[in-house]
């Protein structure tokens, strides 16, 4: 029997719209927005690898060797000129892979070349890197000495401060754009098959692709938790509340995830899984990819003499 | 005024799959509307947009005569009014339970408004009994099977008395006997004056519980509208909108009520049995 409350209409009047306080957007707005951005973005980076350019033309197995053959070259040369030349190259291939460049730009520079700047900041002063100064920045009565450390009365940027920043943001900015080329220009599918093929153990691919495929699975449902609990918040709890809240749900999540790593795993054994992963074999690379590969290897090969002469000048 | 009125609403996905595609729908107090329509045709989404759950990309939402928006939504005493009158039950119950025993799940809702816990404990109580759940109180809904869920899940929006009711797939995965009881529960709430709101493609339960019903094409458009007898007859429509298929598998047509209407034997059992011919020959 329905009880008499629910049978009567809520008594509370409706607001006039403008009535009342906004509040500010919670923590469940932004782990929803938070959560529609991540998959947005791998679609969008799905989008780009099915695009027709010259990266994607290329072999996975293939592209993964140029990508780490450069990565190499990028770690191995010391003219800061070669590493930023390197990072100018990726900018052609994004272009010639039918990838906007500012939206490569962002995608590299957002956070890990930034990070890399702040790391490299105190070694342009001559107080951490010694050398001919630059630009003096403070000057002190005398210098002092406290341990192992030495300050000096003008604290300035080096020349050598300068020049070893600009060399380590551009091993970074280099490798991180390589990096970022390689997986907006190949499925995750395919990279995972190419580094199957590059003899990474089986198991080790195996693991790492279910992980990225039972990703989206959990970001779909930390996502319908969210609105679940949006749909019934009528005012915010107490901070504790709501970290108790969050809490309860990374335990549930985690028990999910552990539930689902079970079912999963019966499922492959019952599809005759022996612990021996077999996998199909990829497509042979043909010889526009191993044109590619050579002339990669010999490019690195000429930069690193280069390098040397620069160096050894 | 309608409760809800949707004015050329587009809404997708990623910004890539389109889900909604140029929507107009009134919704009335007191209603009982069904939307019917094949798996990703935009249903859901249109009751997450009808919870302001997500906003249309373009097109408009009024809900009690206010455009609803996130900005409005922001305001506490407007979120305060509105998820206190529209409650919705997700398809999954899991992600819906989060406290740790049946009995504060239900007190959630309630506390929240802000009621003197003597009276919270109350209406937990004559929930509870009138679900049947008494037994789960102290239990935590973690551990409950899938129709307990289900309860629980509904008692706990029940709990904050909305006037609207958005039920998604009700009755997907529930035994039989769960399925009945859902439906005798939606009725009674709907004759107690609830507007209830489900989507589902389970045509068995339609003509019991809908008092209109809106087809929803595969082109996320709104194919058809109207009272249900008329369209579940239509089976151009049903079959067009891939509720239907022409050829369902060998018992499929015992629960199709639209076969029940081709007799006009009205509220028939759930599971009232044809012969094949009488399906075929369309009388």
């Amino acid at each position: 029997m329905i009880p008499a409350w629910l049978m009567q209409a809520n008594p509370e009047r409706q607001p006039h719209a403008d009535a009342g306080q906004g509040g500010s957007k919670s923590f469940l707005e932004k782990t929803i927005h938070g959560s529609a951005s991540f998959l947005e973005e791998t679609v969008l980076t799905d989008f780009y690898a099915g695009r027709a350019g010259l990266l994607q033309r290329l072999e996975p197995r293939c592209k993964l060797i140029i990508i780490l053959i450069l990565i190499a070259g990028v770690s191995l040369f010391r003219s800061p000129l070669l590493v930023w030349g390197v990072y100018l190259l990726t900018l052609i291939f994004a272009a010639a892979s039918r990838i906007e460049i500012p939206f490569f730009l962002k995608r590299v520079w957002l956070f890990v070349p930034i990070f890399a700047m702040l790391i490299i900041l105190p070694a342009l002063f001559n107080v951490v890197t010694p050398g001919a100064p630059l630009w003096v920045v403070v000057r002190l009565h005398a210098s002092h000495t406290f341990g192992p450390y030495h300050i000096p009365a003008e604290i300035a940027v080096t020349q050598e401060g300068v020049r070893s920043a600009f060399l380590f943001v551009g091993r970074v900015a280099a490798s991180v754009a390589l990096a970022v080329l390689l997986t907006l220009t190949t499925s995750w599918h395919r990279l995972f098959m190419a580094l199957r093929g590059l003899k990474v153990p089986a198991l080790f691919v195996l693991t790492v692709a279910m992980a990225y495929r039972y990703i989206f699975l959990l970001v779909g449902i930390v996502t319908d938790m969210h609105m679940a609990r949006k749909s019934r918040t009528i005012r915010y709890l107490s901070t504790g509340g709501e970290q108790r809240w969050v809490a309860g749900r990374i335990g549930y999540l985690f028990r999910k995830s552990f539930q689902m790593s079970q079912d999963v795993h019966d499922a492959m054994l019952s599809r005759g899984f022996t612990g021996e992963f077999a996998s199909l074999a990829l497509p042979k690379p043909g010889s526009f990819d191993y044109l590619c590969c050579a002339l990669t290897l010999l490019l690195c090969c000429v930069l690193l003499s280069v390098d040397h002469r620069i160096a050894t000048w | 005024m309608p409760l809800f009125r949707l004015t050329d609403v587009k809404y997708s996905y990623l910004k890539r799959f389109p889900a909604l595609d140029g929507v107009d729908l009134e919704i009335r107090a007191g209603e009982s509307v069904v939307f019917l329509g094949a798996n990703g045709c935009g249903k859901s989404t249109m009751l997450k947009i009808l919870n302001g759950l997500i906003f249309p990309a373009s097109g408009e939402i009024r809900a009690f005569g206010e455009v609803l928006d996130e900005p409005l939504l922001e305001k506490n005493a407007f979120r305060r009014f509105f998820r206190s009158r529209v409650g919705f039950i997700f398809q999954h119950s899991d992600i819906q339970l989060f406290c740790p025993t049946v009995f504060e799940e239900l007190a959630f809702g309630p506390l929240q408004l802000d009621m003197p816990e003597p009276e919270v404990r109350n209406r937990v109580e004559e929930l509870l009994q009138m679900l049947g759940i008494e037994h789960l109180s102290d239990r935590s809904p973690l551990h409950l099977s899938g129709g307990e869920k289900k309860r629980v899940a509904i008692a706990s929006v029940l709990a904050m008395n909305p006037e609207v009711l958005l039920l998604d797939e009700p009755t997907n995965g529930l035994d039989p006997r769960t399925q009945r009881w859902l439906v005798d529960l939606v009725t009674e709430l709907s004759r107690a004056g609830k507007t209830i709101i489900t989507a589902t493609h389970d045509l068995a339960m339609v003509d019991e519980i809908a008092t209109r019903v809106v087809v929803i094409s595969e082109e996320h458009r709104i194919a058809a509208e109207g009272e249900p007898q008329v369209i579940l007859a239509d089976l151009d429509l049903l079959l067009r909108a891939n509720l239907i298929s022409e050829r369902p598998y060998a018992h499929a047509h015992l629960h199709y009520p639209w076969h029940r209407h081709e007799h006009s034997h009205g509220k028939t059992p759930a599971f009232h049995d044809h012969p094949h011919s009488v399906l075929k020959n369309g009388q």
